[in-house]
């Protein structure tokens, strides 16, 4: 699933996966995975590389502020930005793009296996690389994209089965 | 204990109106609050015991409307009046007309009042009284007098409004070439501020340090004081963190400035809690008479943690008529106390104030850790008063543990739905000059790029923020994590349980 947040005024694109209870994002090529142990009202503890850490948060609509490690932060969610139109198990066949951008490179083909987390294409746009990654397992229905093609935002760029 | 007075109006909002509910608690007096339109739903009117609406959010038209103040209090049957700060604690005439109402004043005497109000009248004052004042000019107000008066004082200087404070109708001149445009600026100012366009000079100590003392006199004679705080982390002339006792001051200087704030009091013929402001010459340790603030001040609550001495409490007490059983050598400086102020505003564009709502509020808890706070979780913080939203004050054996005990209370403090000046006092805080004490009223504005870098975006943070914005909406309504909507949604995870469940 992608997603783009905004935090003063950059924008931070990124594409998360779930390995069991472990969840993964992955921004500008960093890699981070961890999972919910404890939750309690406007509160988790998060395990990152077995650590827990405590990160009290808020959110209105596409506005989330969250506490971490002693210091505040205020992101807002983009609009348009969740690819696969919500929850990595809803069932979406349409994967879209979440903002304007070149088409670097395509990684699947019609027909294809993938599983959950893989990364089907390679958008650059605003300098950064966002990876469209499989939201489930399944197969490749149809690729809309060719590489080096222009996309606009919420072009459809793979279709699932 | 019978209370002072049977009941208490506070003329005044946000955490200081709290703070005094909490002491007529304390002392048994009912409290009566007063609120604007826009404070119907404010932590203030709920703290008290009862509350009356005096008028729409503009502060003209209620907590600076005498006529409606005084009507609640009628309304209510208080028989005492507490200004709290800012609003009309230093207005003389409402405390006229408070006493003309026959009810009980909580503060100085109203002549008293005006006396440190006027800047010039105060110089001279104080002069009398051999308390040093900073070199300068409050003589008659004529643009001659004054261009001969700034070349006899030297540059850089001050021109100052006589009529009023909090740096409205200053400017700083730094050759004899900019007096004149200086003069006529700052008269425009202090006469659309004060109404008093009449001006002061006074020689500008740019490295000075602002450090005050408490002042507290009972109605019988006795005056005394409560030592100093350090005040110079300043934002243009708006104190930012403050700390007891000061990184500067030897035994010496204490008890000479002491003696002079007490000196400077008894020269009005104060009583009730006061502050007197002194600028310090760090280099040579010359002190100067600033001004008098004739009310209680935002950062009373070290002053009361380092002396153990329940400041607000005691107003009451005075203004009721009873004597201080203390005498100077009774009060000690018993370790160390930091206060500081958090504020809804932005840092990373020019401080500017936040409005919104409290969505998700986290304090820190612990021995010596209190939060004077004036808004709580839910509550909406607008455009119309002061952003303050809270005080976070520390108090710990000695200057370091002190320092860190605020570092790690701060980091436990979070006002989850607004932009907070708190990551900014983190790294006000942290600073090595900070950190060493030497620091002095320019530290903050000259060091200002290094102290609000923006913090980078740490990719754990977006994982997080990834994992709430996958929150099932029935979670965020009412917390309730116990719903199973999804069994792949990280907030399902069969092996979670909540906080606090067990």
């Amino acid at each position: 699933m992608m997603s783009v947040f905004a935090y003063r005024g950059q924008s931070f694109a990124i594409g998360m996966s779930q390995t069991g209870s472990e969840y993964s994002v992955e921004v500008e090529g960093k890699l981070v995975s961890g999972r919910i142990i404890k939750t309690a009202q406007n509160q988790m503890h998060l395990e990152i590389k077995g650590i827990q850490q405590r990160v009290i948060w808020a959110k209105q609509g596409r506005k989330i502020w969250l506490h971490f490690d002693g210091r505040s932060y205020y992101v807002e969610k983009q609009a348009g930005s969740a690819v696969a139109g919500g929850s990595a198990t809803s069932g979406e066949r349409t994967l879209r793009a979440p903002m304007p951008g070149q088409v670097r490179q395509v990684l699947v083909q019609d027909g294809q296996v993938i599983t959950a987390g893989e990364t089907l294409v390679l958008l650059e746009a605003m300098k950064m690389e966002i990876r469209i990654q499989a939201p489930r397992q399944g197969k490749v229905a149809r690729v809309a994209v060719k590489q080096g093609q222009s996309v606009e935002k919420e072009q459809t760029l793979v279709e699932l089965e | 204990m019978n209370p002072p007075f049977p009941s208490l109006l506070i003329a005044n909002r946000g955490e200081i109106a709290v703070r005094i509910a909490r002491a007529c608690r304390e002392l048994g007096i009912r409290s009566i609050g007063v609120y604007s339109e826009a404070d119907a739903g404010a932590l203030h009117v709920r703290t008290a015991d009862q509350a009356v609406k005096i008028g729409p959010a503009e502060a003209s038209k209620s907590y600076l409307n005498i006529e409606r103040i005084l009507a609640a209090a009628k309304q209510t049957g208080a028989m005492a009046v507490h200004p709290g700060y800012g609003f009309l604690a230093e207005n003389a005439d409402f405390a006229e007309a408070v006493i003309a109402a026959g009810l009980v004043w909580v503060g100085p005497p109203p002549a008293a009042m005006r006396a440190m109000g006027d800047k010039a009248g105060a110089r001279a004052l104080m002069e009398q009284a051999s308390v040093p004042v900073v070199p300068g000019y409050q003589g008659k107000d004529d643009a001659n007098l004054l261009e001969k008066a700034a070349a006899k004082i030297g540059f850089p200087l001050l021109v100052k409004a006589a009529g009023g404070g909090g740096g409205m109708g200053q400017r700083v001149v730094n050759a004899a070439g900019e007096l004149g445009e200086a003069i006529e600026s700052a008269r425009r100012e202090a006469q659309s501020a004060f109404g008093d366009g009449r001006l002061i000079l006074e020689k500008y100590l740019p490295n000075a340090r602002h450090i005050e003392f408490q002042v507290l006199g009972d109605q019988h004679g006795n005056l005394l004081h409560l030592f100093e705080r350090e005040c110079s982390l300043q934002r243009r002339r708006q104190k930012i963190v403050e700390e007891t006792p000061s990184p500067l001051l030897d035994g010496k200087l204490r008890t000479e400035m002491g003696a002079a704030s007490v000196a400077a009091a008894s020269a009005v013929g104060y009583t009730n809690a006061g502050t007197v402001e002194f600028l310090v010459n760090p280099s040579t340790r010359e002190f100067y008479f600033l001004e008098m603030n004739t009310r209680i001040q935002v950062e009373h609550p070290i002053t009361e943690m380092v002396c153990g001495i329940d400041l607000v409490q005691w107003q009451l007490r005075i203004a009721a008529g009873e004597k201080l059983p203390f005498a100077q050598k009774d009060i000690k400086q018993n370790g160390h106390a930091i206060e500081c102020r958090i504020y809804a505003e932005d840092p990373g564009s020019g401080f500017l104030p936040q409005a919104g709502r409290v969505l998700k509020l986290h304090l820190p808890q612990g021995e010596g850790v209190r939060v004077d706070a004036g808004v709580e979780e839910g509550s909406e913080v607008g455009v119309h008063y002061d952003p303050l939203l809270a005080k976070l004050i520390v108090h710990a054996d000695d200057r370091a543990a002190a320092l860190t005990k605020m570092q790690a209370s701060l980091r436990e403090t979070a006002y989850l739905g607004l932009t907070t000046n708190i990551d900014f006092l983190q790294d006000l805080l942290a600073h090595p000059r900070v950190q060493s004490g030497d620091y002095d009223t320019r530290f903050v504005e000259s060091n200002m790029d290094e102290l609000t870098r923006d913090d980078e975006l740490l990719i754990e943070v977006l994982l997080a923020a990834a994992l709430v914005d996958m929150q099932p909406a029935s979670m965020l309504a009412n917390g309730d994590g116990n719903q199973i909507p999804d069994p792949h949604s990280p907030w399902a995870n069969p092996n979670n349980f909540r906080i606090g469940d067990n």
